[in-house]
This record gives C-alpha cells, sequence and structure tokens, in this order.
C-alpha cells in the first residue's frame, strides 16, 4: 500500500512542480476523507493540481465553473418533465461525481454555495423529495480567489468548517518556474495520465488511515492547541471540537503516508496550518491596526508556540 | 520570558498590600518604608515607567535590610526580627517575579505572612480578616492559573474551597493531638498596652484611654458587688524617690522560687467566690485575682500558675496568648498577721528626702495619733474633707513630686493618691505598699461574664496592722466615692473619652441602648472564641474528648488520633486521586527528561513547542551526527509516547533508553558545544 501512496505522490509531483509539501497535504486531505479549499491567485496551478489528483485517483470528474448566475439545480441536478415518457427525468449535476471541482466557489451566490455545501456534508442531496446518494468517494477540491473580492460572496465561518483543509499553493522557486515555462501542460497532457489506484484501493487506503493510532498524548495535545485557540490572548477564532477531529484525522494521514501506525506531534504540526488556520482567522476587512505578534509570525505557529509538547496542558 | 499579564500583576499588588497590612501593627517605620518604597517601585514597573528591576538593586537593598534588621535585632526580639526578615523578602520578591518558580514563592511567602499575623493577634475579628487575605491570595493563584476569568469567579471559587477545607480543618483542629511541649512560639515583643512593672503617679492615665480587653471572669455562684471586685496584678514594694516598683532582690527571689517550682500557698479559710479567668495575652507574667486567691488544682492548666509572696498571681512564661484558670478566692482570710522581718523592712523603707514635706508630715502624724487606725483615718479625712478632686487631666508635677501633689495641687488619680498615701504611711511608720490591679468590670448579661478593660486599671494602697495582715486601703475611694462604687462617672467618662484618640469606639457610646447590645453581643461572640478557639489547650481537648468518649485513657486517646489521622489521609486521598492517575509521571517522559537535561548542559536546548523527532534531526544535523544516542534516545521516546506499545515491549523500550542515557553521556564528552547560542536552540 506504501507503494500506491509513492505511486501517487510522483505521478502529482511530476505535473506540479516543486510543491511537494501541499502535494503530500491535497492527498492526506482526501485520504482522511476531506474536501480541500485552495485558495491562490489565478494562474497558480489550482485546476492543475485538482485535475491531476482526480485522474491520479481514478476518480470520476467534473468541472463547473461557479458563476454568479449559477443555481443550485445546476450543481445538485432538476427534474424535468419527459413529454415522451410522460413522467419526471433527473438530469444529475455536476456534483453526481467522485471528486467535484468547484472553480472560484466565491463567485457563486450564497444560496448555489449552500446547496453545495449541504451535499459535502451529508453526502447525499434531495431533489423533489427524493434522496439520491452520492458517488463514493466523494471529493469537493474548491478554489477560491483571495484577491478581487469585488462580486464575490465570501463563504461564511460556518461554510469554511467543511472543507478539512485549505491549501494555497504559492509562487514556484526558480527552478520549477524555469520547469514550468519549457513544458507544456495542456489537457492533453493530463489526459494521457493513468489512474494510479482504483476507487476500492483509495477505499482500502481510508479505511487503513483511520486504524492509525492515536495515544492519549496525541489527543491531549490537539486538545491543547485548541484551547489555546479559545484563549482570547490569542485573537484567533476558537476552534471547534470538529475541528480537533478534522486535525487528528488529517494527522493520521499524514502518519499513514511517513509509513507509521500511530500518530505522533510531527504529524499534527505539519498539518495544522492547513487544518486549522482558515478556521481561526478573524476577518481581517477594516482592521488597519499594528500587525499583532500573530500576524507577524503566522497565527498557525503563534498557536503551535504556546503548548508545550512533552507536557500540553502546561501552558506557560 | 515569564511575564504577568498587567492586571493580574495589579491583583498580585492588592494581596500584597493587605497581607502586608495584617502584620503591619508589628513591623517597625524603617521597614514600612523598604516595603512601601519597593510596592512603588513595582507599581512603577507595572505601569511600564520604569524598567525591570536589575538584579544588584534588588540584592542591594536585601542587603540592606538584612543589615537594619541584624542591628536592631536584640531590641525588636527573635520573633519580631523574623517577620520584619519575612515580610522585607516578600516586598522585595515582587521585584524579582522572573519565573514561574517565583511567582509561586511569592504566593507561599504571602500566605506565610497571614500565618505570622496570628502570632501577634487571635481575636475573632482578626482571624476573619486572615481568612479574607487567605481567600484573596488564592483568588491570585488561581487568576494565574485561569487569567481570563472574571476575577468575582476566581475570588468566589477560592471562598468556596477555603470552606471546603474547613471541615478537614474543625476535624484537625478538634483531635490532633496538641504538641505543645515540642514547639513554643519565641515570646513575642508587642507593643500592647497594659500594666507596667513599676508605676509612677500618671502612668494610669494611659491606660484610662485604652478600650483593650484586659481579661474576662466567668463567676461560678456569689457574684462579689462592685467595689469588692478589686483585681490584684501587681505588688511594689520599692520607692525609688520618682516610682513605685518591685524589690530588685525580691524579683531573684521570686524566679527562683517559680524555677524551682514551689508556690507559696498560704492557708485560707472562710466564704469564697469561685471563677474563672480568661486573660488576654499581655506579653507579661503576671496574672489577676480578688483576694485571698487559691489556685483550683483539679485544674491541670494552671501548674504554669503560681503565687508569689506578696499574694499575686504569675505565670511562667509570658502570656502570648489568651490563657484561663481557675480560681477561688477567700475573701474573708487576712493576708500575714505575722508580717516576715525582711518584708517589714522593705515596706517601710523609703529614700529620705524625696519629699521632705511628706516626711514631715508622716512624723507629725505618728507623734499626733497613738494607734495606726487613727492615722489612716486622719488621712482619708483628709482627702475627702479638703479640696482634692479626682481627675484625668491633673496638672503636671516636677519631678513627680508627691509633696507637690499632696499639697498644692490636689489634684490627680487613683496612681497620685495611691502613691501619697502609701508614702506617707511609710513616713508614719506603718508598713504599706503599693498594689495596682483592676477594678470591677462590665457585666455582658448575654454570656454572663465581665469583661476587665485596661481603662479599668487601677492603683491602691495596702497597709499593714497588728492582728488583721495587709489590709487594703484604696485612698481613691475618699476623694471620689462614685469611682470606687460604680466606675467612672458621667464626668469622667466624657474626660475619659476626649483622652481617647479612637475614632470609632463602641464603648464610648455607652448610653446609646442599641448601640450596648450590639457591642456586648459582639464581645459575647469573641468571649466564646478566646474560651473554645484560642484558648483550646490540650486539656481542653482532653475533657472534650473525654465527654464524648468517656473516660480517656492512652489508648483510647491514641486510637482517636489514629483514626481522625486516618480519616484526614482518606479524605486527601479521596480528593487526589483523580489527578494522581492523570499526573502520574510516566518513567519514560523522565528519561527523556534527563536526555534533555544533558543536552542544555551543551547549549542544546528544546523549545517545548518542538516536537521530539523534529528536535533528535536537529541536534543530529548540528552535532554533525556525532550524538546517535540522542536519536536513539528520542525515538524510543516517540514509540512509547504515542504508540500504544503493549507491556513487554514498553518494558523493553525503557530499558533501551536506559542504555541511550548512559551511551548519551559518554558521546557528550567528545562534543565540543558551540559557543553561538542562537543557533544552539530551536
Amino acid at each position: 500500500m506504501q507503494s500506491l501512496v509513492r505511486a501517487i505522490l510522483n505521478q502529482v509531483n511530476s505535473v506540479v512542480i516543486g510543491k511537494p509539501q501541499e502535494v503530500k497535504l491535497s492527498i492526506a486531505c482526501l485520504l482522511a476523507k476531506g474536501h480541500i479549499l485552495i485558495e491562490d491567485l489565478p494562474g497558480m496551478g489550482k485546476t492543475t493540481l485538482a485535475q491531476v489528483l482526480a485522474k491520479t485517483l481514478g476518480l470520476s470528474y467534473q468541472r463547473s465553473q461557479f458563476t454568479s448566475d449559477l443555481l443550485p439545480a445546476d450543481v445538485i441536478g432538476v427534474s424535468i418533465f419527459n413529454p415522451d415518457l410522460k413522467q419526471f427525468e433527473l438530469h444529475k449535476g455536476a456534483i453526481f461525481n467522485q471528486l467535484v471541482l468547484a472553480d472560484e466557489i466565491n463567485r457563486a451566490s450564497p444560496k448555489t454555495q449552500s446547496a453545495l455545501l449541504e451535499a459535502m456534508e451529508e453526502r447525499q442531496v434531495s431533489i423533489d423529495g427524493t434522496t439520491h446518494a452520492l458517488p463514493k468517494p466523494f471529493f469537493v477540491i474548491a478554489t477560491q480567489n483571495p484577491l478581487f473580492h469585488s462580486g464575490t460572496y465570501p463563504l461564511p465561518e460556518s461554510q469554511l468548517d467543511r472543507f478539512m483543509m485549505r491549501i494555497s499553493l504559492g509562487f514556484p522557486n526558480l527552478e520549477a518556474e524555469k520547469h514550468i515555462l519549457l513544458n507544456d501542460f495542456s489537457t492533453t497532457f493530463l489526459a494521457d495520465l493513468n489512474a494510479c489506484i482504483s476507487a476500492e484501493q483509495l477505499e482500502a487506503m481510508q479505511l487503513e488511515v483511520n486504524r492509525v493510532d492515536a495515544s492519549e498524548a496525541i489527543l491531549e495535545y490537539i486538545i491543547a492547541l485548541c484551547q489555546v485557540s479559545r484563549d482570547a490572548e490569542t485573537q484567533a477564532k476558537p476552534l471547534s471540537p470538529r475541528a480537533g477531529k478534522a486535525l487528528l484525522n488529517a494527522a493520521k494521514a499524514w502518519a499513514f503516508m511517513d509509513q507509521r501506525h500511530y500518530v505522533i506531534p510531527e504529524d499534527v504540526q505539519a498539518v495544522f496550518e492547513a487544518v486549522c488556520l482558515h478556521r481561526m482567522e478573524l476577518d481581517s476587512s477594516g482592521h488597519y491596526s499594528q500587525p499583532s505578534e500573530g500576524e507577524k509570525l503566522g497565527l498557525a505557529q503563534v498557536i503551535l508556540n504556546q503548548v508545550d509538547v512533552l507536557n500540553p496542558f502546561d501552558v506557560h | 520570558m515569564f511575564s504577568l499579564p498587567n492586571h493580574l500583576a495589579w491583583f498580585v499588588l492588592l494581596s500584597q498590600i493587605i497581607n502586608i497590612a495584617l502584620v503591619s501593627a508589628e513591623l517597625s517605620i524603617w521597614l514600612l518604608a523598604v516595603i512601601v518604597i519597593s510596592l512603588l517601585w513595582r507599581v512603577l514597573i507595572i505601569a511600564n515607567k520604569l524598567p525591570k528591576a536589575r538584579r544588584f538593586m534588588v540584592i542591594l537593598l536585601a542587603i540592606t535590610g538584612c543589615a537594619i534588621i541584624a542591628i536592631n535585632g536584640r531590641q525588636l526580639g527573635l520573633l519580631s526580627a523574623m517577620l520584619h526578615l519575612l515580610s522585607l523578602s516578600y516586598a522585595l520578591k515582587t521585584l524579582e517575579l522572573n519565573s514561574r518558580k517565583d511567582f509561586y514563592q511569592f504566593i507561599v511567602l504571602g500566605l506565610f505572612i497571614c500565618a505570622g499575623a496570628f502570632l501577634f493577634q487571635q481575636s475573632l475579628g482578626f482571624s476573619v480578616m486572615v481568612a479574607l487575605a487567605v481567600i484573596i491570595n488564592f483568588a491570585v493563584l488561581l487568576q494565574y492559573f485561569s487569567i481570563n476569568t472574571p476575577y468575582h469567579i476566581n475570588v468566589k471559587q477560592s471562598t468556596k474551597m477555603l470552606l471546603q477545607s474547613l471541615p478537614l480543618a474543625i476535624v484537625l483542629f478538634v483531635v490532633f493531638p496538641r504538641l505543645e511541649p515540642f514547639w513554643q512560639v519565641p515570646m513575642a515583643k508587642s507593643a500592647t498596652t497594659g500594666l507596667s512593672d513599676n508605676v509612677a503617679p500618671g502612668d494610669i492615665a494611659n491606660l484610662a484611654k485604652s478600650n483593650e480587653l484586659a481579661f474576662r471572669v466567668n463567676f461560678i455562684g456569689d457574684i462579689p458587688a462592685y467595689p469588692q471586685r478589686y483585681w490584684r496584678a501587681l505588688v511594689m514594694d520599692e520607692y525609688t524617690g520618682k516610682q513605685w516598683q518591685r524589690s530588685r532582690d525580691k524579683k531573684l527571689s521570686d524566679w527562683l522560687d517559680i524555677r524551682n517550682n514551689q508556690s507559696f500557698s498560704p492557708t485560707v479559710s472562710g466564704p469564697a467566690f469561685d471563677y474563672q479567668v480568661i486573660a488576654e495575652p499581655s506579653f507579661k507574667r503576671w496574672l489577676f485575682a480578688l483576694d485571698v486567691a487559691k489556685l483550683s488544682h483539679e485544674n491541670r492548666s494552671v501548674s504554669s500558675i503560681n503565687m508569689r509572696p506578696d499574694y499575686s498571681l504569675q505565670n511562667k512564661n509570658i502570656i502570648s496568648k489568651a490563657i484561663s484558670y481557675d480560681v477561688s478566692s477567700f475573701y474573708t482570710t487576712a493576708m500575714d498577721v505575722n508580717l516576715n522581718p525582711l518584708i517589714r523592712h522593705r515596706t517601710l523603707n523609703y529614700p529620705k528626702g524625696s519629699n521632705p514635706k511628706l516626711e514631715q508630715e508622716g512624723q507629725r502624724l505618728k507623734q499626733a495619733f497613738k494607734n495606726p487606725q487613727a492615722i489612716i483615718k486622719n488621712v482619708l479625712a483628709r482627702f475627702s474633707e479638703q479640696a482634692y478632686y479626682y481627675t484625668l487631666k491633673p496638672p503636671l508635677l516636677q519631678n513627680n513630686s508627691l509633696d507637690q501633689f499632696y499639697f498644692s495641687t490636689k489634684a490627680g488619680f487613683c496612681a497620685h493618691y495611691a502613691s501619697a498615701f502609701t508614702f506617707l504611711m511609710r513616713a508614719a511608720g506603718i508598713p504599706a505598699r503599693m498594689v495596682t490591679g483592676y477594678m470591677g468590670g462590665e457585666y455582658n448579661p448575654d454570656g454572663n461574664y465581665f469583661s476587665i478593660y485596661q481603662s479599668d486599671a487601677h492603683a491602691w494602697s495596702e497597709v499593714w496592722l497588728e492582728g488583721k495582715g495587709w489590709q487594703r486601703i484604696d485612698p481613691t475611694a475618699a476623694v471620689d466615692p462614685l469611682r470606687v462604687e460604680q466606675g467612672f462617672s458621667e464626668s469622667l467618662s466624657a474626660e475619659q473619652n476626649s483622652l481617647n484618640n479612637e475614632y470609632f469606639n463602641l464603648r464610648s457610646y455607652k448610653s446609646f441602648q442599641l448601640l450596648n447590645t450590639l457591642r456586648l453581643k459582639l464581645a459575647t461572640i469573641d468571649y466564646q472564641w478566646t474560651l473554645w478557639v484560642v484558648g483550646y489547650s490540650s486539656k481542653k481537648q482532653f475533657d472534650l474528648l473525654s465527654s464524648w468518649f468517656g473516660r480517656m485513657t492512652s489508648w483510647k486517646t491514641g486510637l482517636i488520633m489514629a483514626i481522625s489521622l486516618i480519616f484526614v489521609m482518606f479524605m486527601l486521598w479521596y480528593l487526589q486521586r483523580h489527578q494522581r492517575v492523570k499526573h502520574k509521571q510516566k518513567p519514560w517522559l523522565n528519561l527523556y527528561q534527563q536526555g534533555l537535561a544533558l543536552l542544555a548542559k551543551h547549549n542544546l536546548h528544546k523549545n517545548k513547542s518542538v516536537a521530539v523527532i523534529a528536535f533528535s534531526d536537529h541536534v543530529f544535523t548540528i552535532s554533525d551526527g556525532v550524538l546517535p544516542a540522542f536519536r536513539a534516545l528520542s525515538r524510543d521516546f516517540s514509540e512509547l509516547e504515542y504508540r500504544q506499545a503493549s507491556p513487554q515491549r514498553q518494558k523493553q523500550l525503557v530499558l533501551n533508553m536506559q542504555q541511550h542515557i548512559a551511551l548519551l553521556k559518554t558521546q557528550l564528552r567528545h562534543y565540543k558545544a558551540v559557543p553561538n547560542q542562537t543557533d544552539r536552540s530551536v
């Protein structure tokens, strides 16, 4: 199974150049059955990453571009009356795929957003009173643009919480950028990629991830981190138990990818920012005060620094 | 870097001020000044007006303070010097709150101060104040651990905890052995008011200002009338020309008597008053009784009390806490019908030429009258017939001249009249001596006892008459009969109040019925407190246990104490049991911390938030791989801590870790620390 993990990593890294950490995070997120929010500027490879992941994991995949006039029915599907058969026929939306790429999710109206996000949580949709289960496995990779907020509907905290991780790719380094400039990653190239694993294998891996040991000490460490975020002095939105659970699952996936059957604090630290930062960040609009310690160091790092690894509840 | 959040720093400061206030009455002015300076300094630091105190400045202050305490040590007395030292360190510790350890020490010092305050005062009101201070101290500690909780919640929590601990404290208080012989408070030299062992005319007026309690008396059976309640405390047989005192050689002999445990024990007969006296701590040795007192010897607590040959009672040690004893007073028994020639000589002696006019007057009286009774009658008649009057604000006498008082000013209070009278009797050849003590007392109907205050202090005279022994003569009675029949008259009370400089004193408002009732109620509560809590001696404990469990035998006592101890242990275990499981130090954590400590000696410090394997990788890199044992140690620790391994595996890994530690020690010998510290710590 570990060889499969390596194969996946190799393939994704061969397309998304120079971002091994982010690639590993996104795969860990999928192994932990989490949805991913990729936040970055246009042209940084968000869509590429999503596409490569879908291909590599052998998942059925559909991309839908979110716009302000996109309706919930476009996402989840709609029943249309067929005059020939004299009955309603279900036209499934983009969501009936194993991997859904929701591009620029913050441009859609709140109604459409919430339709998607509800489906993400429930893993099923109701159309005209009939409940339809979504395929398994089911992932949503959403992207959003941090700048150019005019005409967007920022995701509320409750919906941000549905994404296990938020990942930013960031600019590539010099070598990677040279490589990107020289090579052509056209759609045809992506279409040529082979799936490394089957959906069944993926499910088996997810099961394996779930079996990774988390000792008392690790649970205490995670809880301590959450408690620090609840401390008013850190100026963060408090982390919920759901966040703690996401952190644990992500850390388990990370440990699994490092070929370990138990979680160590390094795993938690590695996924902490991706899992927790978007749940903790305060709305920065109209926030012109001097940058606090947290803003300089990074809020996630500030919180990590406050917890003693060996003795988590000894806060000071 | 450790630092208290600002709002907590203010709270800490408040608790400190409260603690210091509890003992401030016992501290010297200069120490209070040092404390105020360091507190002000602290205020400026908290307000960000000053940087943190430099180490050498604190040390300088500490050394100076210690030096001053050492110099004044003799004068302060051991106990007070210790309290000074404690308070000084407590005040300076605020300038040195650099780590959590310091903060803990600071809190502990504060609690010590609170406890120390009890050495000087134990009244109910004061105990309540100390309890409040303790609550504040613990609230500070709670606040430190829950920084965002509002203060009132923590104060409430702290109060709750104090109340929860109360039952345990009561059980321990009641049944735990009172180990008095093993531990004794060194004598406290406290600034208490009270009688002194010498008296000059004019002295007692100071006491008349004081509303402090001297002692309380609980009569069993008959209660003597006011004019009979002369509480003898001290007998003074030597006049120096300025003041009355106990003669020196007598002091020595008395001391020897007490050391040899030979109490003077007169034969007594006739009717008697029985009563119990509860004396307040006076930091003196004398005690109080009506004439002629006999200690009830069933009472074990009085074994430390002796009677002096002058019929006054005296304790072996200084009375530093309330003491109670049972006495019977045989009021018809004569004292010293046969006078010891040595005492006769002493009680006739006076410095010649100190008061020439009185001496002459004495000679004149001696010739004019045949028997001593007539002389006494004549002098008392002079006091009542001539323009002598009783006042607490007499004109000042030059050189304490009794002549001036007797012949010209003619105004004074008990000490003046008793002095002049005694002197005159000696000059007239009648053995006479000065007695000081208390007169009367106030009855408290709620508690059925008498309170005798310092303002009831009185002085009178005793003359020896052939066949009758020592007779009490109170010349004050001749001047102002009301004074000795009913206590202070209205006008004198007013005079007394004007002398009084306490702003609020319930006793001054005797005439308001409601206030008076309130005052008496409070006094009753305090009486019960003194009787049962402060005065809870091993004897009382014994009696109490006897009343519960029947006759106390030693095995029974032992059993009760063992059971109570087991009960307390059980309670502690019961309350602790959850925490104990949680905080059980895992052996591997211990070993790993040993490893970290070894590295720290070589300037390799682990930041608390750095995880184990990450740190070992870091150490591996910067030590160029010369410390592989640490890497192995970290790996094993990580597995033990984070993997649910089987017990056998755990045992094996712990053994491995021990070996790695040993190996690490040898490897570290070859490792040269790079002095640049910033690179070393992660």
